[in-house]
């Protein structure tokens, strides 16, 4: 039996199919109309199949809850971007995304479940300790995205589970650094990304800091960042950074520079704010 | 009209409103669909091709249905249509698998088994006999004579480009009361008919070759159509109904011709600040079959010594056989090569001797009533003294500001020539291009050429040129796209002939119509090229005039470099162009624009790697050109300097605005650095490496 394509009305009816056969969700369908392309003018190659989604309002939006912002899943990169709610630290990296034909339809949620190790937003959501809301006919479960990624284009999400939403705590860093490299200054893929938070009001309060697309999944240490907020050892720490990367030579850049460089913009960073 | 009056691109229109239609977009009665059947192997024989069984729709087209010769004619035959017992590169066409329903061909295809007998491949370029081509040298002055002087030598490498045309590959064939039907995206539909008539064994009344909407080519479209149009000749023929054969955008990257990539080695020979002798030597890449790469590679040797004088030369260059990707035409069509070693290296040798880049250019510029390097002599005027001067006027020059707020800031220069039209005396020997105008009785006129509009502005210039020369309204002027049953063979769209040589021809067919321009009945002009007398070329020796005249310009490019991540920013171009008399601003600003952009792309960021023949860059998201955020403030003067033998004083100029972009830029990395640099593109990761040596 052949099963149809779906644009379910609601989020229930959607859990339902998902519960009985396995879709794919097309939310923007940016990384998907790519992934399973095809000579032009033949069907794209998809296996299962669709459940178009994009039209469940209820999993859109992004609202300020006090300690957290929730984000429905198929908000936009450009609705993140360019919110009136959000902080710079938070649409900065976003804005720097794709362009902006596909930022209006590219969705949060895709970018996390694509799980790219070049997705911008991992970075960040790692850094920022975002958790998301997986949900299935049986309930809801809540996983940080550190754990919900395993590496490049796997998650520990179930076949029959929908991302609904992101929770991202507030937090009043006082300052932030970010920087995207790629092979051209816009409109391109990293080679590099680097994501670094800090609340330094007498003294250096939080700091956070991850590197992504150069291992497979987003590098952050949490343990490492500890000890160097309590004793500013800038070499330790970075040595520590230096031995967690594992990089490759590929189409957009080599292991030793992307190493070398980010090491050396994370270093330049951290002096700044160790002085 | 005058020829100074402002227009706008007659084609333009049409294009933005998307009502062009492009060779996919036509429609076709009974069209069937052919994609290609690739060789996985770089080197091999052929032992088996298995076919599944169970597919009525689909036909299978190889070399067992060749009617003629298993050639792809352009200059050389050495490339076989379909691949017979034998493949020489990944991705070599092997069959077409033709049907009416793509997704049935896709199902056919997964079900295919090649079995094959490996060779031994050659990827590298290295001096063993199975791995030459061509070889080419010449010389002037007494080389040897310089022995005991200072020397200073230099090894230079560039990659391959990606001509990344908007429009991909593609035609349709068709066959109509015994006539092969050729539509599709190209630049030199009379190449076509060639190749089919030596493919076929037709006479050329049985073939028909029409140029539709061509959205880019860059010399992509030189050669490479000719493959395609063979292959679905003999397809429309054996299955009796129209065939499409229009690439995917990886195949196209991947498959279709490139940029040689180059290796070239200049040896100095100086004496107080001044080079005496070069000893050049360079090497470019063909791939497996020759196809135009000698051509290519004569551009390049020819191009050697760029704008200056040299009295004591030894040139040589050399094609190698590999069995990497068929390499082809592309804008420059050798010059870009040659222009990065000469200029990198001129900067290079200025800088160890302390002197000012553009100073010690000047030293050695050519000048009018010398002789050329091939002994040939410069006949027009050359005004490089003035362009340097108004080149140093617009850019503050020598007084460059170095503050780039926390980045290096570096400027580069490069000085360069563009020969017009096909070397030596291609235009007279192989060309012969033909024109023709016709006054119908409703009193507009046809231009009747095989040139094509691909985005450069062919339509609108030589339209303007025509009424200009009428002094008639340009809306009285009919130039469509050409169909070889209508048109005479004018010769490629290549070379930036077109301005030039047809624009010419065209005129003095104009000047001829002029008194009949009232007459009622139909009038038909007809013009036939002939070189100049002053001009000689000895093409079995290199010796005489390499080109009909030479257009130049002067650049200056400023960068920034970040000194951390070492990212460059090109933040201003200047040039300045000597085009002879720009016949339109409008178009040459397009074009200036366009060949600044992709000599950028080409010198900073144009990545493409090969791994065992294939192609690792293969899309638009790992081959990165150029977008707006990397283009730079492009500034531009013209030096008017009227050429006799072009129409209004016209000469070539879009290969000119590509070739001197890369060593500008990469001279000015280097300044920025503090280091030398001998390969482009300058990406980060290299420059690294620079640093860290
Ligand atoms: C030209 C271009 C440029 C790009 N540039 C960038 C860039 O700079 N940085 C970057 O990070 N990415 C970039 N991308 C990738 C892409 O835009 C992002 O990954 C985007 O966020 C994916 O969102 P989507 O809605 O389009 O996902 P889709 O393609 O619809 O889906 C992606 C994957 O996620 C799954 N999925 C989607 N939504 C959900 C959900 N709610 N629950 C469960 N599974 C779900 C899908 O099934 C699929 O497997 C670019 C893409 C293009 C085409």
């Amino acid at each position: 039996m052949t099963l149809e394509h779906i644009r379910p009305e609601s989020l229930h009816d959607l859990l339902k199919a998902m519960d009985t056969a396995d879709y794919t969700l097309f939310a923007g369908g940016t990384d998907l109309m790519i992934r399973k392309r095809q000579w032009q003018g033949a069907s794209r190659r998809f296996e299962e199949p669709i459940a178009f989604i994009n039209q469940l309002k209820e999993l859109r939006g992004i609202e300020d809850l006090g300690d957290h912002y929730r984000i429905g899943a198929l908000t936009t990169q450009e609705e993140m971007a360019t919110s009136g709610i959000l902080p710079d630290y938070l649409r900065d990296p976003y804005h720097q995304m794709a362009t902006l034909a596909i930022r209006n339809i590219a969705t949060v949620g895709g970018n996390i479940i694509n799980a790219a190790s070049v997705g911008d937003s991992l970075p960040l959501l790692m850094a920022l300790d975002a958790e998301v809301v997986l949900e299935s006919l049986a309930g809801e479960r809540t996983l940080p995205v550190t754990e919900l990624i395993i590496d490049k284009y796997r998650t520990r999400r179930k076949s029959n589970e929908i991302l609904t939403r992101v929770m991202i705590p507030k937090e009043d860093f006082t300052g932030y650094y970010y920087k995207k490299l790629g092979q051209r200054k816009a409109s391109i893929l990293s080679k590099l990304s680097i994501i670094l938070l800090y609340r330094k009001k007498e003294t250096l309060e939080d700091l956070r800091i991850a590197v992504g697309a150069v291992n497979d999944k987003p590098v952050r240490l949490p343990a490492a960042e500890k000890t160097l907020l309590a004793t500013g050892d800038l070499a330790g720490y970075l040595k520590s950074l230096s031995e967690a990367f594992e990089s490759a030579d590929d189409k957009r850049s080599t292991k030793e520079y992307r190493e070398t460089v980010s090491l050396a913009l994370i270093k330049q960073e951290l002096e700044k704010l160790f002085s | 009209m005058k020829i100074t009056d402002v227009v706008n691109r007659v084609d333009t229109q049409e294009k933005i409103r998307g009502a062009a239609q492009y060779i996919e977009d036509i429609p076709f009665d009974n069209l069937h669909y052919a994609r290609t059947l690739r060789s996985t192997l770089p080197k091999g024989k052929i032992l088996k091709v298995a076919y599944p069984r169970g597919f009525p729709g689909i036909t299978v087209v190889d070399a067992g249905d060749i009617l003629a010769r298993n050639e792809v004619s352009m200059v050389t035959t050495d490339m076989p249509i379909f691949a017979d017992g034998e493949v020489n590169y990944v991705g070599e066409a092997i069959a077409l698998i033709v049907g009416r329903d793509k997704d049935e061909i896709i199902a056919f295809m997964k079900g295919i088994e090649v079995t094959y007998d490996p060779g031994t491949p050659l990827f590298t370029c290295d001096d063993a006999e199975e791995n030459l081509f061509t070889r080419r040298h010449y010389s002037k002055g007494d080389l040897a004579s310089l022995e005991g002087l200072e020397v200073f030598e230099g090894r230079y490498r560039t990659p391959y480009q990606e001509q990344l045309y908007m429009e991909k590959q593609g035609v349709v064939a068709e066959v109509k009361e015994g006539v092969v039907e050729i539509f599709g995206s190209m630049q030199c539909p009379y190449y076509v008919v060639n190749a089919l008539k030596n493919a076929l064994d037709y006479p050329e009344e049985k073939i028909r070759v029409v140029q539709t909407v061509t959205g880019g080519a860059f010399g992509g479209k030189e050669d490479y159509p000719s493959i395609m149009a063979c292959q679905t000749a003999l397809a429309a023929l054996k299955i009796k109904a129209p065939v499409q054969l229009v690439y995917d955008r990886r195949e196209d990257i991947q498959f279709t011709t490139k940029r040689h990539p180059s290796d070239i080695t200049i040896k100095s020979y100086y004496r107080e600040g001044r080079i005496e002798g070069m000893k050049i030597d360079v090497g470019i890449d063909a791939g497996p079959y020759l196809g135009l790469s000698d051509v290519v590679l004569q551009r390049a040797i020819l191009t050697m010594t760029g704008a200056y004088g040299v009295p004591h030369l030894e040139v040589s260059g050399t094609v190698y056989k590999t069995n990497n990707i068929f390499n082809g035409a592309f804008r420059g069509f050798g010059g870009p090569q040659s222009l990065f070693a000469l200029e990198s290296h001129m900067s290079q040798l200025a800088a160890r001797l302390g002197v000012d880049p553009l100073d010690f250019r000047e030293k050695h510029f050519v000048h009018q009533g010398e002789l050329t390097s091939t002994g040939g002599r410069f006949h027009e005027e050359i005004h490089l003294e003035e362009m340097t001067r108004i080149l140093k006027e617009m850019s503050g020059y020598p007084h460059l500001a170095r503050d780039g707020r926390g980045r290096l800031v570096g400027y580069g220069v490069a000085v360069v020539p563009h020969g017009g039209g096909f070397t030596g005396d291609g235009e007279a020997e192989h060309i012969k291009a033909v024109v023709k105008l016709r006054k119908d009785t409703e009193q507009f006129i046809h231009i009747l050429v095989s040139n094509v509009e691909m985005g450069q502005g062919a339509l609108t210039a030589l339209s303007k040129i025509v009424a200009s020369a009428l002094d008639v309204p340009m809306e009285r002027i009919i130039y469509k796209n050409p169909d070889t049953r209508l048109v005479p063979d004018s010769g490629p769209t290549a070379a930036s002939r077109t301005t030039m040589v047809v624009g010419r021809l065209l005129y003095d067919a104009a000047l001829k119509m002029k008194d009949a321009l009232e007459e009622r009945e139909e009038v038909v002009v007809t013009e036939h090229y002939h070189q100049p007398a002053y001009l000689a070329w000895d093409q079995e020796n290199l010796r005489g005039n390499a080109y009909l005249s030479y257009s130049w310009a002067a650049l200056l490019a400023r960068v920034e470099v970040d000194p951390v991540t070492l990212e460059v920013t090109c933040t201003d171009i200047h040039g300045v162009y000597d085009v002879g008399l720009p016949i339109d601003e409008k178009m040459l600003l397009g074009q200036v624009h366009g060949g600044v952009i992709q000599g950028l792309g080409y010198g900073m960021m144009e990545t493409m790697d090969s791994k065992e023949g294939l192609i690792q860059h293969n899309s638009f998201s790992s081959y990165a050109v150029p977008t707006t955020e990397d283009i730079p403030a492009i500034h531009t003067r013209w030096l008017i300097n009227p050429y006799i033998e072009g129409p209004f004083g016209a000469k070539a100029a879009g290969e000119l605005t590509l070739v001197g972009v890369a060593p500008a830029i990469a001279t000015a990395v280097a300044d920025a650095l503090g280091r030398e640099i001998y390969e482009i593109p300058v990406l980060p990761e290299k420059l690294l490496k620079v640093v860290k040596s």
